[in-house]
């Protein structure tokens, strides 16, 4: 998802929108770290009462969904997809932001008091699109996730989050062993009945299980529909799949997609099959979505969508100079600032020198103006400066300290303090407060704006510690697969590095990019390769708490630790920016910070 | 000329197999996001990306790879019983899972209406631009069209589609007569399509125009100087057919080589400015697409189309050439 | 050479025909004062180096002198027109019609692209109202006058399967399409081998004799106009420097540099000397040539008075012999022989073998 997140936050690689960026950047004298002053700009959550029912909305987009298919979707755009044409477990309603509501489930899952059984009771009214037409049931719901084990069905999370889940290692190997031999079955998902469904842990981790299967990886697959798609490598289902939500993607009778060409358009219409009905809260309102792909140009494209009808912003981020424009000469709500759940930091790497010294990297973290790093990503309008990792609007966001932080003296001064930083420099034997001998580190960042001009200031702001700085710039997928993410092969600082949430709990935040024990050879997260055992085991111990109060405080006392240990330097958490036309009544979802499109409707 | 074409095609396989392999080496010598981790996601661990790896075939050696690929490319047959996918098997997306020939034929109808109305623009506008500022040498009407060649060529498309789009695209354009951005896609009839059309045609046809006219324009200039044009006047014919006929022919046969690879190249994916900027869905886009997302097959499959479209129209152009001047000939 | 007596009238008069271009560097005088006529039949020889003026002049004559930085004075009257005068459609109506002309360069001077045929038929129907068919005819029946063989095959070919004197015949044959009064031939044989050249020049004249034209040939050989010309005029820095008959030229040369041409020709009635005479220096700038005589730097015999610039009259010669050159004519018999029977310039002393 970091290639996702980077098309989600960075679709870059356009001169005129990175000119932009940077003069932008350039330009703002604000030294504001809180995301009040967005306040004018938040989120619409709910439809207004009036809403009307019909009309055609098109989507603007840069790029394409990451896997059609909703066992594999994986990143925010797609899920704007889905949770228009799926019906997982739970879903994010517009406002939630602790946890999902009922969707395809009756009512919240059951977690037996020694915390490891969860039970979904599902609704018997909820039926698939043409071709298929039957009611769903439990059975479909588990042949969905045991295929998202198949490698033909690249899925990025359910091997992470579902791993207490019995039986599951088991089938994993199974299906790997045999890519094409069909859905491998896991002996800890039951379906005793159709509306019932019963998954059997190892351990107490049913909060990270609930949370991921809010994602449209629980949305039932038909398996007598799907089996033989299935059976392909890669699997064909995601060209051929059917739905169960509010809409659906156009298909011919024999269930061939027709309403999606890769990289160009996807069309959704409305699912005949589907009513409104209690348990469901969509309400459905447009008749008609086009979502419109190709738009490499993200300054052009948010001007369209501002000047135009019938229009939001998909998969980007509104470039800096069209949320200005959006900001001072839009009609009021067609911008709206969400937080996106994400932040954005210099990854220090505690196990080179000379950041395997705690005090070194308290002095980076000290000097650094994190109010220059986040003017590099367009200034005050594009998010808070960030003092931690959880992000606004999130659990544990306040018990980790707020906007204003931790109590930790190297984070307090957004601007840097290098007196601060001259101190710990000499903690850590530089008795005259800056790099000496040898003092030489590669750092490898992004070659395209606004990465790379993050890039260049934090050398500047390493140069003015002593630092002799080689800054390799590569593309941003290369930083990540060849350096950042290749321990091996990494750098002692990852200037460009940043995480998304997958849902909304603390886990899919901190665990992968802090935890010791996830420092794997390739692919791995943990950018800083932060190895702190008494870290590791707090993250361990959070992953288990079942009571939600509770599990917010325990991530948030995380997110403090791991800013004790000083891994990085956070800088910014996202606000993503999106704008509609004047016409458009958009809703926003909060838990994936984009329109939400069984929500939007069109002014009467 | 027979005996030409024969080995001028024999002598292309060979060129497309050398340009596979210098793209696969280009792919492995330099670095590149690697395409398994990309795929996988981030919350993939190591067995998830061995077995897309390997289901990618990139766990085998390059030469391995490429054999394989070569192999899918020129076998002329879909042999039962093999791993033979028929002509011209590019492999599929490493990112959507398509057939990468199934992409490129579902992007050209897009990218030869961009070509071939930007060269009716651009020949339409050269050929009169450059005959006239050659016969009014040194005028005013010469050196104004002169400037104004300089400044379409110093031009970058981008930027000049992005004018042209803030001016007279209906959406977003101060003037809004033209479709704009993302219209093409947006458009279901033909109709609508060649609307979509006009400000890409008017960009790339203009931007190029400014290149033929000046050709042109120096071509024209130096037919002129030839003993052949003094005869023609000698002959006693009217100015307008000795330009128009004794000078334009010569003078545009240069012209026509030039529009032969130019065409060749913006077919394969040359028009990728203009086709990004306008949100057109053709090969050019897809190269945009496949270069961002490291996308192998797809770089390598239209990179092996456009070396057709060169090396073909390159051929055409070389038959065409010994029609236009009967002093070439083929043996 | 031909009897020019069957008809004295003037087909041709160019009077104080002066063609200046301007350049960065200034005025060049390409052509500054010629006059001369021809008559009905006549043939006239303009000899000169290149750079003399001479193809300008003829390129005037047919209104070919294109560039925009010339400026044309005096008069050319044909047939009582003055053709300076005329407007462009008028001219090309003359161009290839009435006057014709035939360059230096058989090679360069066809169109590479078309066929010989569809440029002969094209030269004739701009003229003359005929069929296509009837175009054809007469183009092949041209061929064959030019003597071509096989004429109404290689009426369909294309001008570089020709060799250079087929090339040049095409070119004769196209100038001769619409019977012209007046053919100018530019250095009609430079570019052709020996034998080719002899070929060529037997034709011209043979063809002259046969269709009664009158014609300019303009070279920088003498030999060429010995073969074939009644008259000759001698153009040197964009002036004639003499003029006379043929016989008045070659047997009794008044101006230095006619004896400079006279010695540099190869006349195989004669032993071929080592000292074969040549004339030291350069042509002078036609921006600022030499004050008085034009000659007079390359001249070993200039004197005092050559610093005065001599009118072209006639100077103790038959009448209409005219030259440009202020020695005495009884002195210019002694200077201008070389060794027993030769006529030339003094040879420079580090000639060459």
């Amino acid at each position: 998802m970091r290639k996702k997140l980077l098309r989600v936050l960075l679709p870059g690689l356009i001169v005129a929108a990175a000119v932009a960026l940077a003069a932008c950047g350039g330009s703002s004298d604000s030294t504001s770290s809180s995301g009040d002053a967005n306040s004018q700009f938040a989120a619409v959550t709910e439809p207004p009462s009036d809403a009307q029912q019909g009309g055609d909305l098109t989507v603007i987009a840069a790029s394409d969904v990451d896997y059609i298919d909703p066992g594999a979707a994986y990143y925010q755009f797609t899920f704007m997809v889905t949770s228009a044409t799926q019906s997982s477990l739970t879903a994010y309603a517009p406002g939630d932001i602790e946890k999902a509501s009922p969707l395809l489930a009756t009512g919240e899952p059951e977690v037996s008091d020694d915390g490891k059984t969860i039970t979904y009771t599902l609704r018997d009214d909820v039926k698939f699109s043409p071709p298929v037409n039957r009611v769903a049931t439990a059975a479909d719901v588990k042949y969905a996730i045991e295929r998202s084990l198949l490698p033909g069905v690249p899925n990025g999370f359910v091997q992470t989050y579902l791993s207490g889940v019995q039986g599951i290692d088991k089938a994993i190997k199974e299906a790997q062993d045999n890519p094409t031999g069909g859905a491998p079955d896991i002996s800890g998902i039951t379906a005793p009945d159709d509306t019932t469904l019963e998954i059997k842990l190892d351990n107490t981790t049913s909060i990270g299980v609930i949370g991921a299967l809010s994602l449209p990886v629980s949305a039932p697959v038909p398996e007598e529909y799907a089996e033989k798609y299935d059976a392909e490598n890669p699997s064909t289902y995601g060209e051929h799949q059917v739905a169960t939500g509010p809409y659906m993607i156009e298909n011919d009778s024999s269930g061939n997609l027709t309403g999606y060409t890769p990289n160009k358009e996807i069309h959704l219409v409305r699912n005949p099959n589907w009513k409104a009905s209690d348990g469901d809260f969509r309400p459905a309102y447009l008749d008609d979505i086009t979502i419109q792909e190709g738009f490499a140009d993200t300054v052009s494209a948010a001007k369209k969508v501002l000047t135009g009808n019938g229009l939001v912003n998909g998969d980007f981020t509104t470039p800096p100079a069209a949320i200005k424009q959006a900001a001072q000469e839009g009609e009021e709500g067609q911008l709206s600032l969400t937080p996106s759940g994400g932040n954005r930091y210099v990854a220090l790497n505690t196990q080179m020198a000379p950041f395997d010294d705690i005090n070194v990297r308290k002095a980076v973290i000290a000097n650094s103006n994190r109010v220059d790093l986040r003017n590099t990503r367009g200034g005050e309008l594009t998010g808070p400066v960030a003092t931690h990792y959880l992000p606004p609007d999130f659990p544990g966001f306040e018990e980790g300290g707020g906007l204003e932080g931790p109590d930790l003296d190297f984070i307090a001064n957004p601007e840097g303090d290098p007196d601060l930083a001259a101190e710990y420099m000499k903690k850590a034997g530089y008795s005259s407060g800056k790099c000496e001998g040898d003092c030489k580190i590669v750092m490898v960042g992004d070659d395209s704006p606004p990465g790379s001009d993050t890039a260049e200031v934090v050398k500047s702001q390493l140069e003015q510690l002593g630092f002799d700085v080689d800054l390799q710039k590569v593309t941003h997928d290369i930083m990540y697969t060849k350096f950042c993410s290749t321990p091996s092969n990494a750098p002692q600082v990852c200037p460009n590095v940043g995480w998304l949430k997958d849902f909304n709990d603390g886990q899919s935040m901190l665990d992968p990019t802090f935890n010791g024990e996830n420092v794997v050879p390739e692919n791995n997260s943990n950018w800083p390769q932060l190895n702190v055992p008494e870290v590791n085991k707090a993250i361990n111990d959070a992953t288990l708490i079942d009571d939600q109060g509770e599990r917010n405080q325990a991530w948030g006392d995380v997110d403090t630790m791991i800013g004790e240990q000083a891994p990085a330097i956070p800088y910014i958490w996202d606000d993503q920016a999106n704008i509609q036309s004047a016409d458009v009544a958009g809703v926003i979802n909060k838990a994936n910070a984009n329109w939400d499109l069984a929500f939007t409707s069109l002014k009467p | 000329m027979a005996r030409f074409i024969v080995r001028r095609l024999i002598a292309s396989i060979f060129l497309l197999i050398v340009v596979s392999a210098v793209v696969f080496l280009l792919f492995y010598v330099f670095p590149s996001a690697d395409p398994a981790q990309l795929r996988a996601g981030r919350q993939a661990n190591a067995d998830q990306i061995q077995a897309i790896r390997e289901s990618l075939g990139l766990d085998k050696s390059v030469i391995a790879q490429f054999w394989i690929y070569i192999k899918g490319v020129f076998t002329p047959l879909d042999l039962p019983g093999t791993d033979s996918h028929g002509p011209l098997y590019f492999g599929h997306s490493y990112q959507s899972n398509a057939d990468v020939k199934d992409v490129i034929f579902s992007d050209l109808p897009a990218t030869v209406m961009l070509v071939v109305g930007a060269v009716i623009v651009w020949m339409g506008v050269a050929i009169p631009t450059g005959i006239i500022s050659a016969v009014r040498r040194r005028s005013f009407l010469d050196r104004a069209t002169m400037i104004t060649t300089l400044i379409f060529i110093s031009a970058p498309v981008f930027w000049l589609g992005l004018v042209f789009l803030y001016l007279f695209a209906d959406d977003v354009g101060l003037i809004p007569i033209f479709p704009g951005i993302g219209s093409y896609g947006a458009a279901d009839t033909f109709a609508g399509k060649v609307g979509a059309m006009i400000l890409p045609w008017l960009v790339l046809g203009l931007a190029t125009a400014a290149i033929y006219a000046r050709y042109l324009r120096s071509q024209m200039l130096d037919v002129m100087e030839e003993d052949y044009i003094r005869t023609a006047y000698a002959k006693g014919l009217p100015d307008k057919r000795v330009i128009m006929k004794h000078t334009l022919r010569s003078a545009i046969t240069p012209i026509v080589t030039l529009l032969g690879l130019d065409v060749a190249v913006l077919l394969a994916g040359n028009a990728i400015l203009t086709e990004t900027v306008f949100n057109i869905p053709g090969v050019g886009a897809e190269t945009f697409n496949a270069i961002k997302r490291s996308d192998l097959p797809m770089i390598q499959g239209i990179t092996l189309f456009g070396a057709f479209f060169i090396v073909t129209l390159n051929l055409v152009v070389d038959i065409a050439y010994a029609y236009l001047d009967p002093r070439v000939r083929y043996d | 050479m031909s009897d020019s007596a069957h008809s004295a009238e003037t087909l041709l008069s160019v009077e104080d025909l002066k063609v200046h271009f301007e350049t960065d560097e200034g005025i060049v005088k390409a052509v500054d004062g010629v006059s001369f006529e021809v008559k009905r039949g006549e043939m006239l020889g303009i000899v000169g180096e290149s750079g003399s003026g001479k193809s300008v002049a003829n390129l005037t004559i047919l209104g070919l002198t294109r560039a925009s930085n010339a400026t044309i004075s005096g008069r050319i009257m044909f047939e009582g027109r003055d053709l300076t005068e005329l407007g462009g459609e008028e001219l090309q109506r003359i161009r290839g019609n009435e006057i014709a002309m035939i360059f230096q360069d058989p090679l360069s001077s066809l169109h590479p692209f078309f066929k010989v045929g569809d440029q002969l038929i094209e030269a004739i129907q701009v003229h003359r109202d005929v069929s296509k068919e009837e175009a054809r005819k007469h183009a092949t029946d041209l061929l064959g006058l030019v003597g071509i063989p096989d004429a109404k095959r290689r009426i369909g070919e294309y001008p570089h399967e020709f060799s250079g004197g087929m090339r040049q015949r095409v070119m004769i044959a196209m100038a001769l399409a619409n019977d012209p009064k007046l053919l100018i031939a530019d250095e009609p044989t430079t570019a052709l081998d020996v034998t080719t050249q002899a070929q060529i020049l037997r034709l011209i004249e043979r063809l002259r004799e046969e269709l009664g034209m009158a014609m300019i040939i303009v070279t920088h050989d003498l030999g060429v106009v010995a073969e074939v010309s009644d008259r000759v005029m001698v153009m040197y820095a964009g002036e004639a420097v003499e003029s006379g008959t043929l016989d008045q030229i070659f047997y009794d040369p008044q101006h230095p540099y006619a004896w400079g041409l006279l010695g540099s020709l190869t006349r195989i009635d004669r032993p071929r000397t080592a000292r074969l005479a040549q004339i030291a220096g350069q042509p002078p700038s036609l921006i600022r040539p030499p004050k008085g005589c034009h000659f007079r730097d390359r001249c070993p015999h200039a004197f005092e008075k050559c610093t005065e610039h001599p009118d072209l009259e006639a100077r103790g010669g038959e009448a209409g012999h005219t030259d440009r050159c202020w020695i005495d004519p009884e002195r210019k018999r002694e200077l201008r022989v070389v060794s027993t029977g030769e006529i030339g310039l003094e040879a420079p002393e580090e000639v060459t073998s």
